[in-house]
């Protein structure tokens, strides 16, 4: 012990070693985790509803590019000679249990009005093309959804990653107003936030986003909580590291699962509240298009002309199913002890 | 306990308090008249109702009168119906809500908790597989396509049911149901979930090994421990339901609350919307107050208020 007293700690005795070679060197860890990733991705592609929604959701992802641009009408370009024509695609048009034959009430509405033309999803009220507007408006659907998703996980990871790694005083202070956002029900809040705003894809976006990320936050929070007493993140506060790399490459990484599946349900909630705007009439203004206004314009002629409601709410229950499914294989996959 | 309640009760007066002065603020923010046919009116006529209504006063002095008014069970008049209190038609349109409501959350506990259990029992049957199938499908689809296939289906094709509207017990069957499909499907599958994991516990062996017959041991041994869990879901249904409400309403023309929201949202009509935003989040506030205490009565392991770390 007294020997201890006689050494001079100066800067000569030490030496920085560089992070990355420690962690590169150490391939053991690495495999691991590749390994865990690899492990997931398989139980992934062997779950197979998981993979049918994959599949799902990239037509449709496809679909609502394509769509609008499969035939020469727009979606808001309308011709009141030709409004409230059924269903017609030209090869199914002799099959007649098919809805796609254009008759309704018995007769062939396309000879009645003397339209050549075929409206494969019919056409609505002012005469719009209806596979156009419904595909049209599942981009939007989706643009919203995701770029929801997108902004609800940056401002989630980033809150939640600092109220959870700075703990104490700035977690309290954090923790307090997420405390108070959650008890604001969102319903309230997302019709407040629009009505001031007014309808429209932005104000929709931020709507959604303003109540969406606190969840995010919490997981973050709650995932760097118990990573950060971590003996590697020890590991890399002894070596120096800045505590912006100790989150970014330390933590956040080891928290993706959770992060991943959070994202995974984000993105049916937004899709499902999008559509449910717009039946309050809080939803897009007019001529723009997305599945809840298209579903609620149809609504209004529903008795008479179901085909206008009925391809979009297909259209939006199948892609809700299939996001549901594949972040519920997601979840399994990532992080099996999870349950709910 | 009892500091525990005080202190929530504190919160939620607080939340309350927030929520009103938000809301308050919105809608002064909020362009449009209150005023149907503002050019038809005199400047003079415009002032007195300007007065009338004291939409002269700044806004925290406005702000100050309705919380008082408030606390005296006025919440103003609305635009749009003459001469009718804000108050006056929530009270006439609050039962319908109250019944639906409470049919969609009985509806689903009731059916959720029968499919939940006999597919939890029935592991890996067709009973299970029918059982996981449908509750995807009910917690995926909106409750406003439920809605819009029943009313097409069953009312306009078949005429087995009433269209709309809200009159004899017939008119409540399709909305009750679109509403109470999320409730039986995350019901059904949380107490599948309980159940698989519940019946393979220690205990159950335990208490076949004694040999009591089947139905005490699932009801008394199985069931009751898989309720727990129940409960906690329970407040984001409630919510669930009371959101899905302004559509159903809107879609089955139910004279309620949330048909009323949504007519107030589009006619502008601010006292309303406001009166209806204080409803629906001193519901919301209140539910899960109410299920965060019913959790901690049915379990007791669970410590209310000793989440420090």
């Amino acid at each position: 012990m007294s020997s201890n007293k006689n050494i001079v700690y100066n800067d000569e005795l030490f030496e920085k070693v560089n992070y990355y070679h420690v962690v590169q060197e150490d391939k053991t860890v690495e495999s691991k985790t590749d390994n865990y990733w690899v492990k997931a991705m398989k139980t992934l592609f062997k779950n197979k509803w998981a993979m049918l929604s994959l599949l799902c959701i990239v037509f449709f992802i496809v679909m609502s590019l394509l769509g609008p641009i499969m035939n020469d009408h727009t979606y808001k370009e309308q011709d009141l000679t030709r409004a409230f024509l059924p269903p017609k695609i030209p090869i199914l048009a002799d099959v007649h249990w098919l809805p796609f034959d254009g008759y309704a009430n018995g007769v062939d509405q396309y000879e009645l009005m003397g339209v050549e033309e075929s409206f494969w999803f019919g056409t609505d009220q002012f005469g719009r093309d209806q596979w156009t507007r419904v595909w049209y408006g599942t981009m939007i659907s989706l643009s919203i959804a995701f770029i929801a998703a997108i902004i609800d996980f940056f401002i989630g990871v980033t809150y939640g990653g600092i109220s959870g790694y700075f703990g104490v005083k700035v977690d309290n202070v954090m923790q307090r107003i997420i405390e108070v956002l959650v008890g604001i029900p969102n319903l309230v809040i997302i019709i407040l936030a629009i009505i001031i705003l007014k309808p429209g894809l932005v104000s929709i976006i931020c709507a959604i986003v303003l109540t969406g990320w606190v969840g995010m936050a919490r997981i973050v929070r709650g995932q760097v909580l118990k990573l950060k007493s971590q003996e590697y993140v020890l590991a890399s506060k002894t070596l120096g590291l800045t505590h912006p790399k100790i989150l970014t490459k330390d933590i956040l990484p080891n928290s993706m699962a959770q992060i991943i599946i959070t994202t995974m349900f984000t993105v049916p909630g937004a899709i499902f509240f999008e559509a449910f705007l717009s039946f309050i009439g809080l939803g897009l203004p007019a001529p723009m298009a997305s599945l809840g206004t298209v579903i609620n314009d149809g609504f209004e002629s529903l008795q008479i002309y179901p085909y206008l409601v009925i391809f979009p709410s297909i259209i939006i229950s199948l892609l809700l199913i299939s996001f549901n499914l594949l972040g519920d294989g997601l979840r399994d996959a990532l992080d099996p002890k999870m349950k709910h | 306990m009892k500091r525990y309640i005080f202190q929530r009760i504190g919160y939620m007066i607080i939340t309350f308090f927030i929520i009103m002065t938000i809301s308050f603020v919105t809608m002064k923010l909020l362009p449009g008249s209150p005023f149907k046919n503002q050019d038809k009116l005199t400047d003079q006529q415009l002032e007195i109702i300007m007065e009338h209504y004291r939409l002269n006063d700044p806004i925290p002095i406005q702000f100050f009168h309705y919380v008082v008014d408030f606390f005296k069970g006025d919440l103003g008049m609305s635009f749009q119906f003459k001469n009718q209190a804000v108050t006056d038609i929530i009270l006439d349109r609050i039962q319908p809500s109250a019944i639906l409501g409470l049919e969609a959350l009985l509806i689903g506990v009731i059916f959720g908790l029968i499919l939940g259990i006999f597919s939890g029992l029935k592991h890996n049957t067709f009973w299970d597989y029918g059982t996981t199938t449908l509750s995807v499908i009910g917690i995926s689809v909106p409750s406003f396509v439920f809605a819009g296939f029943m009313q097409y289906f069953l009312a306009v094709k078949l005429g087995w049911l009433p269209v709309a509207y809200w009159e004899g017990w017939k008119y409540h069957i399709m909305p009750a149901l679109s509403l109470s499909f999320v409730v039986i499907s995350t019901i059904a599958r949380y107490i599948r979930m309980e159940m698989l994991e519940v019946l393979g516990q220690d205990y159950m062996k335990t208490a076949k090994a004694k040999g009591l017959p089947n139905k005490t041991i699932i009801i008394k041994h199985g069931l009751k421990n898989t309720l727990i869990p129940v409960i906690t879901i329970l407040g984001p249904l409630a919510i669930s339901i009371l959101t899905g409400s302004l559509v159903i309403e809107k879609i089955f023309a139910i004279p309620g609350i949330g048909e009323q929201f949504v007519v107030s949202i589009t006619t502008n009509d601010y006292p309303m919307i406001m009166g209806l935003t204080l409803l629906y989040a001193a519901f919301f506030i209140i539910i899960v107050f109410v299920i965060d205490l019913l959790y901690g009565i049915v379990d007791p392991r669970i410590k209310l208020g000793g989440e420090n770390n």
